[in-house]
């Protein structure tokens, strides 16, 4: 009845968004490392970057910082997975929400967060002063460590919700079976749970340290020059230097990177645990990996019988667990509850506590034309982009939902692509064609930057949507007379509208906070929210910024809260 | 032998208000094969994972060997389990999986390796040795959950449904194979099901199960000839179930009198009783006999092997008679005189009609 092409034809609005605007665009951006003036080919431009050695440094640091953050993101994030999977259905959905909300909620306004509670007058210095452990505020910022602290706070979230696909796969009857064979709980955790729930923790641990190459928010914000990351040469290269052969060959420097880490997670793992699919094999079952849980294992049932620790009953966490979930939650959330006492202070500095409640850092945004005008800005920008989502990812989701074997795969890994890239190489990308198609500078070409960084997600969660609908509620419609289009009208959409709206507002809160794209196509005139919030802050963090970021944070928590609500249950 | 190997007492289970087991108690003795048996929802689950260490008791206490375990973690029973659905370890080979309960005991690797090996032999899988559970068939991967769970010497052996995902000649095979392989260990074994002919095979005692307690509790042979109740009369195999009154020594039903050889289970004279008569123990009344029962035949079933005849008679309502399969067919609607020996009219005991 329906001819294969026609799915083909559905895809056709992403094959040309993301053909003219990602695909080609990185690929004539990336040419240009290796482009001599001429047009020739050249390996001029990558030799002198090596003899110049700073680059190759920033590269050691960039790798040595993303290498800390993952294992703390792995580390801080796993037993918050752990809980999560195996709460009871009632409890978890609370657990979901604590995770979720840090997980959509601002990478900006959550670095700021940072800058307050480490800064010389924030509370931890102020906690530490009035407890005597130190005569005089400690330079807590500026350096390695608020960096790593900076970025796993970011990156927690998406540790957590990849290893959660994992775990909730795992049978929960194995760690039952474990006790009756005369294991103890803390030797079935390591001998059964640990090797199964790896190829999760290896999934997270790539996605993390791929994102963490391309971060260059945290070390501008919260490092020193020592921390310089390599997307903030990028940066540098494009804006003060235009020296676009190196800006491409840093880019691809960290695409290639990214790339060889796939390949080798793909050869180990299998790619599909990505998408929370179990393993192909679970490898770090056998072998050493194995061995060295084992004897950790027993190690650990050793320790707690010594210590006479009550045993967890199998399957839930102990209230050591607990407790460690519940320090990681906070950690995600009370940064952000911070700046709420700054942003009702009455002082011009940050100091802490905050002197005084008051509301005049608000009534300046509110009265402040370049803040409404940028606020303003956003809000449409974040509307036409979630428009051109949901006309670009629906179809594709529909067609993608027909496909099979090899076909859905390639569908599938072409439309995450976006995923994939460190945003900063879309964006500067984008800026390459930009400049020549006479987009910097205009909405559309903040739309269109937004809409390929947001269409994975849009993609993903409609997929989903559709995969919950029962196609035979639309055979059963057929077969009671209703004609295709009532059958759409009556019955398909009502059905998929919620799902529909919850993937939309997720497109609507990624173009909210997106900065990459906004840092070049603004041209400095027309500015997002965003990008005026990093403005300021590059500059100097002040209660406004902190009345600012609260009002954000309100927003988004908002749009997340209804989106999570209007998800159909799956 | 002092104590029977397993003794459990009063053991309750509630979950709320919702009562899962009521009070109850069960022996079983060393070596014996007893099946937990019962309708689905009746709490044969709870009671095993009670005694496996996997559920709290609301109440009572259950002795393993005369020693009170009730509080006992499960990881130090030494009771083997075998669930439904096996759980077996999907990271780990054959083997591995089967030597999983003796790395826990730190048995040394030359035992662990001859005792695996006998396991493994035991169920004939010595050639699987090396591979993942999702690489075996259904019928293997049981057999590795029983090679598992015997293969570190426990004192009590549960399984709960083991057969319960397999199709049924699979079942049929593997049901003799657990019945060999109990004559051979001599394990004390708690088996739960709800398929009245795996107990009927398996079990040295069957424990019926209904509505969160214990219905009888007797041998396969007994629970079939002697039930007594309505339940457990029904639930194993098929019956008539017929209302009288006691007179005499006998069964008034209607106008009729009826001989039972069990007149030691009938209540007092005047009473009302029930009785059960196997469908298959009624007889077509022959010349010389007493034809205690007239009806006429209303439907024939052939079923190949035998053939299932209702009869609708002076005995109120209808009855159910099996005769064998083949010879002479029978016609609906004809009239037939039937009999039935004193002792296949066996009155219920604990039933008012
Ligand atoms: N965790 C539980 N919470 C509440 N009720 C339960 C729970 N487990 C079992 N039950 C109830 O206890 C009763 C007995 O269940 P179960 O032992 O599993 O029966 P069986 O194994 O005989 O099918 C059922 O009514 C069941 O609904
Ligand atoms: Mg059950």
């Amino acid at each position: 009845m329906t001819h294969p092409g026609r799915h083909l034809l559905l895809f056709a609005p992403a094959a040309l968004l993301l053909g003219l605007f990602f695909v080609a665009p990185i690929g004539g951006f990336l040419v240009q490392g290796f482009l001599h003036r001429d047009g020739a080919l050249t390996l001029e431009h990558a030799g002198r970057m090596w003899a110049a050695g700073t680059y190759v440094q920033v590269m050691v640091t960039t790798v040595k910082i993303s290498l800390w953050v993952t294992v703390l993101s792995v580390l801080v994030g796993y037993p918050v997975a752990y809980v999560l999977a195996n709460a009871d259905p009632r409890r978890k959905s609370t657990w979901a929400l604590f995770v979720l909300l840090p997980f959509w909620s601002s990478f900006l306004v959550r670095t700021f967060a940072w800058i307050v509670i480490l800064g010389r007058q924030g509370p931890v210095n102020a906690a530490l002063v009035s407890a005597g452990l130190s005569d005089q505020p400690l330079d807590l910022l500026y350096g390695w460590a608020a960096v790593v602290i900076g970025m796993t706070n970011v990156l927690v979230p998406f540790a957590i919700l990849t290893m959660v696909g994992v775990m909730e796969r795992i049978d929960r009857g194995l760690m039952v079976a474990a006790g009756t064979l005369g294991a103890r709980p803390v030797q079935a955790f390591f001998r059964v749970y640990l090797p199964l729930s790896m190829p999760g923790v290896t999934a997270s641990a790539l996605l993390i340290f791929i994102t963490a190459l391309g971060f260059f928010m945290a070390p501008a914000l919260l490092g020193s020059a020592r921390e310089t990351m390599i997307t903030q040469l990028v940066i540098q290269q494009v804006m003060e230097l235009v020296n676009w052969p190196f800006a491409a060959i840093l880019c691809l420097l960290l695409l290639a990177t990214a790339l060889v880490l796939f390949v080798l997670f793909d050869k180990a793992v299998g790619l599909s645990t990505l998408s929370g699919e179990a393993g192909r094999s679970a490898s770090a079952g056998s072998g050493m990996g194995r061995r060295i849980c084992g004897t950790l294992g027993e190690l650990a049932a050793w320790l707690a019988e010594t210590l006479r620790l009550s045993p967890p009953r199998p399957g839930e966490g102990g209230v050591g667990t607990k407790g460690l979930a519940i320090l990681a939650i906070l950690f995600l959330i009370v940064p952000l509850l911070l700046l709420l006492p700054v942003s009702f202070s009455r002082q011009e500095f940050l100091s802490w506590p905050p002197a005084g409640v008051d509301l005049r850092w608000y009534r300046e945004a509110f009265s402040s034309p370049v803040w409404l005008d940028a606020a303003g800005r956003s809000f449409i920008v974040a509307l036409l982009t979630t428009a051109v989502c949901l006309v670009v990812a629906v179809p594709a989701a529909l067609a993608f939902q027909r496909l099979q074997g090899g076909g859905a795969s390639a569908a599938f890994a072409a439309m995450i692509a976006p995923l994939l890239v460190p945003r900063m190489v879309i964006a500067v990308a984008l800026f390459y064609v930009y400049a020549r198609l006479g987009l910097v500078g205009t909405v559309a070409g903040l739309v269109i930057g937004h809409a390929v960084i947001a269409l994975p997600y849009v993609f993903i969660a409609v997929t989903a949507v559709l995969k919950t609908y029962d196609r035979r509620l639309d055979q059963a419609a057929a077969s009671l007379g209703a004609s295709p289009l009532v059958t759409a009208r009556r019955v398909t959409l009502p059905l998929i509208a919620g799902g529909i709206v919850s993937a939309s507002l997720f497109a609507f809160v990624i173009s909210l906070d997106e900065l990459n794209i906004a840092l070049f196509a603004s041209g400095g005139l027309q500015s997002t929210l965003p990008k005026l919030m990093w403005d300021e802050a590059t500059l100097r963090f002040s209660p406004l910024l902190a009345a600012v970021s609260t009002l954000v944070l309100l927003v988004m928590s908002a749009l997340v809260l209804l989106a999570a609500r209007l998800r159909p249950a799956s | 032998m002092t104590h029977p190997k397993l003794d459990i007492r009063s053991v309750a289970k509630r979950y709320g208000e919702a009562i899962a087991l009521s009070p109850t108690s069960l022996q079983v003795g060393a070596g014996e094969f007893l099946t937990l048996l019962g309708p689905s929802g009746s709490g044969k689950t709870t009671l095993l994972m009670m005694i496996a260490g996997l559920t709290e008791t609301s109440g009572g206490e259950i002795l393993l060997d005369g020693q009170e375990i009730t509080r006992k973690p499960a990881y130090r029973r030494e009771i083997g389990v075998v669930f439904q659905n096996y759980a077996l370890f999907p990271h780990l080979s054959v083997f591995e999986n089967v030597a999983f309960p003796l790395r826990m005991r730190k048995r040394s690797e030359s035992e662990l390796k001859s005792a695996v090996g006998r396991a493994l032999e035991l169920v004939r899988l010595g050639h699987l040795a090396g591979r993942l559970p999702r690489e075996l068939s259904g019928g293997q991967q049981q057999r590795v959950a029983f090679a598992r769970a015997i293969v570190f010497d426990p004192q009590l052996v549960l399984m709960d449904e083991p057969l319960g995902a397999l199709d049924k000649k699979l079942r049929d095979e593997l049901k003799l194979e657990i019945r060999k392989l109990h004559a051979e260990l001599k394990k004390t074994i708690v088996y739960v099901t709800h398929d009245q002919d795996e107990a009927m095979l398996l079990s040295d005692r069957v424990c019926l199960m209904n509505e969160a307690r214990v219905e009888q509790i007797d041998t396969p042979a007994a629970l079939y000839e002697r039930p007594r109740t309505r339940f457990a009369a029904g639930f194993v195999g098929e019956s008539n179930l017929i209302d009288g009154i006691v007179a005499g020594g006998r069964i008034r039903i209607g106008d009729q009198l009826l001989a039972t050889a069990h007149g030691d289970r009938l209540p007092a004279e005047g009473k009302p009783v029930t009785v059960l008569i196997r469908p298959e123990r009624l007889r077509f009344a022959g010349t010389s006999d007493v034809a205690q029962l007239q009806g006429k035949v209303v439907d024939v079933i052939d079923l190949g092997a035998v053939r299932r005849l209702s009869i609708a008679g002076d005995l109120a309502a209808g009855l159910t008679m099996t005769v064998l399969g083949g010879g002479r067919p029978v016609e609906v609607g004809s009239d037939v005189a039937l009999t039935i020996a004193p002792e296949d009219v066996v009155p219920l005991t604990q039933c008012v009609p």
